[in-house]
């Protein structure tokens, strides 16, 4: 099981969506997830609890310090799978190989 | 007779009168609709329910800590201080309503504007409407804010709750807002993010669209301004927490030195009246925190159902989302949205206040951030940098007259503390809410056929690949 966090600059709107968007990506490959979203004010206090992989734009990637354990996935477009799908797929094939069926 | 109509009358006032177990109700209903068992449609109905008593805990406060600010600054100067900021405008809307037992009918409304949509979508043949907008704080947002101002300046002198009439017409008017706005800036954004395949369901989509249309005069595309380095510090200010602070400390800690120490009662003993200031100011950013956490609990359930019912009914519909999506796309624009609308917004208070304006206005955080970058995203794709400074501070100045002029008129409710003040809510509502006052409820009516023209140009100008962005529309040709 990981760990996926969205995080957008209010926490209602963009971070949800990027969250429906992905749980349906990670469930359609079979990956088993916790999928949290927050605003970038809570990312630190969910990140510090233990977060695999952050998703957020690209205008607020240099906002979200990731420490070495969790992976930070900038975007440019958050609604496309054609971009956070492969870098998905990559972060987990090569940290959490076990996670893959 | 009477004993079933007493059971029936008991079920409307006790059960679908009261908001909280109306929306729980209808993600529960909504969850049984979409395939879910019957656990997990009732684990929906509590989050749904406890998210709004949530909310309302972060609107009472909100209430609870500017109302004697406003009070006391009318009292001594006769002038009213109000926030533009969506929260702000949602939190008038609701406990206004409230007061004349009218909350439950925000979720009318909302259901009645959601339902317009999916039929103007499913008639999409002969309305041209190819968006439907899921965006769920925004749409119980707007909703509320709608249903208040018309309720207001149409009926509460009665005393009474909102009318059926009233619910219905705000509710369809809402609903075509909702569809003719997101549709009309589809072409835009497919070009401000290359083709992703969405629109925006927000509350500025006239003003990117106006901005998108006038950028081309007012600069060149080839001066991104994505190519502009920023000052580092300024990234602070992407922090809802830290933003929230720090205008309402400059605003809001700025009238209460001039209303002077005399004017608070606090305990001398335990505060300087500088940290008792920040206490009260950093309270704003506490209730809007709290105020998000219950409407991110029950809108994150009432969007899935949304989405699961778009998904379900209307396969090729493109989804009109939070505008902050656009943001990944251009990410310098928002931060120049947001200084160069502030100044803007300066400008036009200081002015406000030069002229004696019975109504001062107070710049809110979501109002600069989201909807002057949006703007500053649309103007930059067309019009480079210089347009991206420009477009926001112009609108800067739109937001708070506008608001100011809407506000005279809505300012003596029982729990006002601001107005929406986003573009189109500065704008076209504005103007609505103030004609309404004059005319009557005509307004509101003849406002959904007029909206409902707007595809029917748009879609003269372009026939042949008109309905080429929607999804299905694509696979078939």
């Amino acid at each position: 099981m990981i760990k996926v966090l969205a995080v957008c600059g209010n926490g209602m709107g963009t971070s949800l969506v990027i969250k429906m968007k992905v749980k349906k990506f990670l469930d359609a490959n079979n990956i088993k997830a916790e999928m949290m979203s927050c605003a970038l004010a809570e990312a630190k206090g969910y990140i510090s609890q233990g977060i695999d992989i952050v998703l957020c734009s690209h205008n607020l990637a240099k906002n979200v310090d990731a420490p070495e354990r969790t992976t930070l996935l900038g975007l440019k477009n958050l609604m496309d799978e054609k971009e956070f799908g492969p870098l998905i797929l990559e972060t987990v094939k090569a940290r959490f190989p076990d996670e893959l069926s | 007779m009477d004993f079933v109509l007493s059971i029936f009358m008991g079920f409307i006032n006790k059960f679908l009168g009261q908001p909280a177990l109306l929306l729980g109700s209808i993600t529960f209903i909504g969850y049984l609709f979409l395939g879910k068992k019957i656990y997990e449609a009732l684990a929906g109905f509590i989050k749904a329910y406890v998210g709004f008593k949530i909310l309302q805990v972060g609107t009472g406060g909100l209430v609870g800590t500017f109302r004697p600010i406003i009070t006391s600054l009318s009292d001594k100067y006769g002038i009213t201080a109000l926030v533009i900021d969506p929260y702000f405008g949602q939190t008038s809307a609701t406990e206004t309503l409230d007061a004349f037992g009218s909350l439950q009918y925000v979720g009318y409304v909302m259901l009645i504007a959601f339902a317009f949509n999916i039929l103007l979508v499913a008639f999409r043949k002969q309305t041209k409407i190819r968006t439907l907008f899921i965006t769920g704080h925004i749409m119980y947002q707007q909703s509320a804010v709608l249903l208040w101002a018309m309720f207001w300046v149409l009926e509460s002198a009665g005393g009474n709750p909102a009318s059926p009439l009233l619910v219905g017409v705000i509710g369809v008017l809402m609903g075509t807002y909702w569809s003719v706005t997101s549709n009309l800036i589809i072409e835009a954004t497919q070009d401000v993010t290359d083709g992703a395949g969405f629109t925006i369901g927000h509350q500025q989509m006239f003003g990117a669209w106006v901005a998108y249309k006038l950028a081309g005069k007012l600069g060149n595309k080839k001066h991104d301004v994505n190519h502009v380095e920023t000052p580092g510090f300024l990234s602070i200010l992407n922090d809802n927490v830290v933003a929230n602070t720090i205008l309402m400390t400059f605003f809001v800690g700025g009238i209460m030195l001039i209303l002077g120490k005399d004017a608070f009662e606090y305990n001398t003993s335990k505060y300087f009246f500088s940290t008792f200031i920040f206490e009260k100011t950093a309270l704003f950013a506490v209730y809007i925190a709290i105020l998000q956490q219950g409407v991110r609990m029950f809108v994150a359930e009432l969007t899935t159902s949304f989405q699961g019912i778009s998904d379900k009914l209307l396969k090729g519909a493109v989804p009109a989302v939070d505008c902050a999506v656009t943001f990944g796309f251009s990410p310098n624009a928002p931060t120049y949205g947001f200084i160069f609308g502030f100044f803007g917004q300066l400008i036009a208070i200081f002015t406000l206040v030069a002229i004696k304006s019975p109504v001062l206005i107070i710049a809110g955080f979501i109002c600069l951030f989201f909807d002057n970058g949006t703007l500053a995203v649309y103007a930059n794709k067309a019009g480079g940098r210089r347009a991206a400074a420009i477009i926001p501070f112009i609108a800067g100045l739109i937001q708070v007259f506008g608001s100011a002029l809407v506000l005279t008129v809505l300012k003596d409710g029982p729990a006002v503390i601001g107005w929406m003040g986003m573009f189109d809510w500065a704008t076209l509502w504005a103007a609505a809410v103030l004609l309404a006052d004059k005319i009557g409820i005509i307004i509101p009516i003849i406002m959904i056929p007029l909206l409902l023209v707007i595809p029917q140009l748009q879609y003269r100008r372009h026939k042949e690949t008109y309905f080429t962005t929607m999804r299905d529309e694509k696979a078939e040709a």
